[in-house]
């Protein structure tokens, strides 16, 4: 098992009422790429900072690599997981306890790549070279999140190229599927798409 | 054995992690190459390389020998050199001086209160090699544009390296000044192991041997020129069409 | 060099025909030695070091406890003089060396001062703030021959002869590989590095030698003044040096500090007539001068060729 997120939930409050919620429970046990699609503001963004450590969960835990990513030391959580926004990678971490109470990483290598939306552009031939970066992380055991908005054709054809399972995510709701045809069967996942009007 | 070797290097500044998991191995009398877009790491990697910095963690070793942590002034004294993107000329001295204070010829009797300075043995040699025989006297700032880029690799030749790092030796050059520098590689090329950061890919991939593709601090792709370009979305790209 | 050497030679012969008195070419020539070795550190090495009147001071002391503690010779206190203040920048050289620019002048700050609080406070050694009173001029011993320099004009060529070694030293210096490698630290510290250079141990000794020069300059002022007191070492009278190299033109010019330093002591004694307040018009003109002349009055009076090629 190399990451579960166990009956996460993410509440925000917006003066004292109830906002935004994000509910997640799902496990990815081998070395994989997975697919992360959804709406602009459907949670995508909070879900990859919990699974990194760089947000805390309302409620339920992230296990990553048999460690709980909460409770490991912030400065050493990058050696779990790390999150690539477009070009650079985040690295802030939000913590409850003092560093020196938590736990050291058990791994050398960050384990979970997440790339949150990379810039992608078929003029300059980097899409290749990043698509191949992808396999060989998924060769080396670890796992990949896609973090893509398809606007472009070109969009679905890496999706379908390089990933084995998706991760739709729409108004807090988050549902694994296996391969994107699985997951085009879905009608909020068609209907997604087809508002994108390229599938 | 590679003359130079990178294994497993990372580099942090603060929280924001630089450089994760960088492997390289440049090998004797090749010319490789690093490209990636801005932000990619590729100056933190030579930093890293060139004494600059010392990695958190992986090693560097050079003709077998581990120099990981050295200071750049140990590093330079092995045999290894470098340039600069953003130019670092002895601006106030001239053309001759600039090469001769990087020679070690000089350098050796750098604490010497007897004779002077003078001009450096080979220093000649190097002013023909980069193109500015004839502009010695001239100062290093009075120079043009594309006459102090190659002053620039000709402060870094002065050392007489064995390995040579150029970190985009053509940002800002023209066509004509490109070709110009593209010319001079191509020379050095012949009797010195080089390392070249660019980002003109039609330059690099004429010129290299091997090249590495850097993103989000990592080596994302490496290989020969045309092993890069046989990938299918490199072919859909303007780097398929370039010959 | 020729016309200074000449000039300062034949100045007792002159120097009562214009209105002055002969004890000021001492001075003037104390403050010249001074100057051009701090100007090593300043004009040539880049390093800014505005707590420079410490090792003129210990230089001064070490002279003074030499002959009074010790019962010293004249060479012997010169040489503790010396000694003193290349001991005192060598450990503080240690400190510093691996900073630069505004870091580099706040440390020689604060060690100026802690060396100027320990001259004022360290009373059974020191004399507090009266300083060392009754330091005689000894004669100096050639062993062949034995000079008194009790007169003033005797006193003036023996000043002489240590302004003449002292000014070709620095000469030699600055054009020596050693100078002109640190002037290619000053114009690029990171490439001197990558080339090779241990920037370091340059910055380190050239702040030792220019605290050298600095203890010689302070040896010879105990002699001349018969005192030693903490006043030379305090913040303003570093100042004192830092405006003379600047005014003078020292970052263009070896000679740029004998303009400033002349300049300085005309200043001092012209102005000073007419006003109290000469300082604040000496500071006014380093202010102009830093403002619109940044190469100082060598830097005007020379058109054309600079430093880089003229000493090629």
């Amino acid at each position: 098992m190399i990451l579960s997120v166990e009956s996460v939930v993410k509440q925000y409050r917006r003066r004292f009422k109830p906002g935004f919620r994000l509910e997640a429970s799902f496990a990815v046990e081998k070395p994989s790429i997975v697919g992360v699609m959804g709406p602009n503001g459907s949670g995508k963004t909070t879900l990859f900072e919990l699974i990194t450590g760089s947000n805390v969960p309302t409620s339920g835990r992230v296990m990553c690599m048999g460690q709980e990513v909460h409770g490991v030391k912030a400065s050493q959580r990058d050696r779990l997981a790390i999150h690539y926004h477009q070009s650079y990678q985040v690295r802030r971490f939000a913590r409850r306890r003092p560093d020196f109470l938590l736990e050291p990483a058990k791994s050398d290598y960050p384990m979970v790549h997440l790339f949150d939306e990379p810039q992608f552009n078929t003029q300059d031939g980097y899409i290749g070279f990043m698509l191949d970066f992808f396999r060989r992380l998924r060769g080396e055991g670890r796992v990949v999140f896609l973090c893509l908005h398809p606007t472009e054709r070109y969009h679905l054809e890496i999706l379908r190229e390089v990933c084995e399972r998706f991760v739709f995510v729409e108004q807090g709701r988050v549902s694994l599927f296996d391969g994107l045809d699985a997951a085009c069967a879905d009608p909020r996942v068609a209907a997604y798409l087809g508002g994108g009007s390229i599938a | 054995m590679a003359l130079f070797e990178a294994k497993r290097l990372h580099k942090r500044f603060g929280a924001h992690v630089v450089l994760e998991d960088v492997s390289m191995r440049f090998e004797e009398g090749r010319l490789s190459g690093i490209m990636g877009p801005n932000g990619a790491g590729k100056t933190t990697c030579f930093n890293l390389l060139t004494g600059r910095h010392a990695p958190d963690r992986g090693s560097v070793t050079f003709e077998g020998r581990d120099i990981t942590g050295l200071p750049p002034r140990k590093i330079a004294r092995l045999g290894i050199s470098r340039s600069f993107q953003i130019m670092n000329l002895f601006d106030d001295y001239s053309v001759l001086d600039n090469v001769s204070v990087a020679s070690p010829d000089v350098r050796q009797r750098g604490f010497s209160m007897l004779g002077s300075f003078g001009e450096a043995k080979g220093a000649a040699e190097v002013l023909a090699q980069v193109g500015l025989s004839g502009k010695e006297g001239i100062r290093a700032k009075d120079l043009s544009y594309g006459d102090r880029r190659a002053l620039e690799i000709g402060v870094a030749l002065a050392a007489r390296p064995r390995l040579l790092f150029l970190d985009e030796p053509t940002a800002g050059l023209g066509a004509e000044g490109t070709a110009r520098i593209a010319a001079l590689i191509a020379e050095l090329k012949r009797s010195i192991t080089i390392v070249l950061i660019e980002h003109d890919m039609k330059f690099l991939f004429g010129l290299a041997d091997h090249i590495y593709v850097m993103h989000w601090g990592q080596v994302i792709a490496q290989g020969a020129p045309a092993e890069l370009r046989a990938n299918p979305w490199v072919q859909r790209s303007n780097l398929g069409a370039l010959a | 060099m020729l016309a200074i050497f000449v000039a300062f030679a034949t100045l007792p012969l002159w120097i009562k025909g214009i209105g002055l008195y002969p004890y000021l070419g001492v001075e003037v020539m104390i403050w010249i030695v001074y100057a051009l070795g701090f100007n090593l550190l300043l004009g040539y090495a880049g390093l800014p070091s505005f707590g420079h009147g410490a090792y003129f001071g210990i230089g001064a002391y070490a002279f003074g406890l030499a002959q009074l503690l010790l019962g010293a010779g004249l060479w012997a206190s010169l040489g503790a003089a010396l000694a003193a203040g290349a001991i005192a920048g060598a450990v503080v050289g240690l400190f510093i060396s691996h900073r630069r620019g505004i870091y580099y002048a706040l440390l020689t700050i604060a060690f100026g001062q802690i060396f100027w609080f320990v001259a004022i406070k360290w009373h059974s050694v020191t004399r507090g703030e009266d300083g060392l009173l009754n330091i005689k001029r000894m004669p100096a011993d050639f062993g062949f021959a034995s000079f008194e320099i009790q007169k003033l004009e005797h006193l003036y060529y023996f000043c002489f002869a240590i302004f003449v070694v002292a000014v070709l030293f620095l000469w030699r210096l600055v054009h020596s590989p050693f100078g002109r490698v640190l002037a290619a630290i000053k114009q690029n510290e990171t490439r001197a590095r990558f080339v090779g250079y241990n920037v370091w141990l340059y910055k380190w000794t050239a702040f030792t030698l220019s605290t050298l020069v600095a203890g010689v300059a302070g040896g010879l002022f105990a002699l001349a003044q018969q005192s030693a007191y903490p006043n030379v070492m305090s913040l303003h009278q570093s100042g004192f040096v830092v405006m003379m190299v600047l005014v003078g033109g020292g970052l263009v010019s070896f000679w740029g500090p004998v303009l400033g330093a002349v300049l300085f002591f005309i200043a001092r004694d012209l102005l000073g007539a007419y006003t109290e307040a000469w300082l604040l018009w000496y500071g006014l003109l380093f202010m102009l001068i830093v403002l619109f002349k940044p190469e100082g009055l060598a830097g005007m009076l020379r058109r054309g060729p600079v430093r880089s090629q003229t000493a090629a």
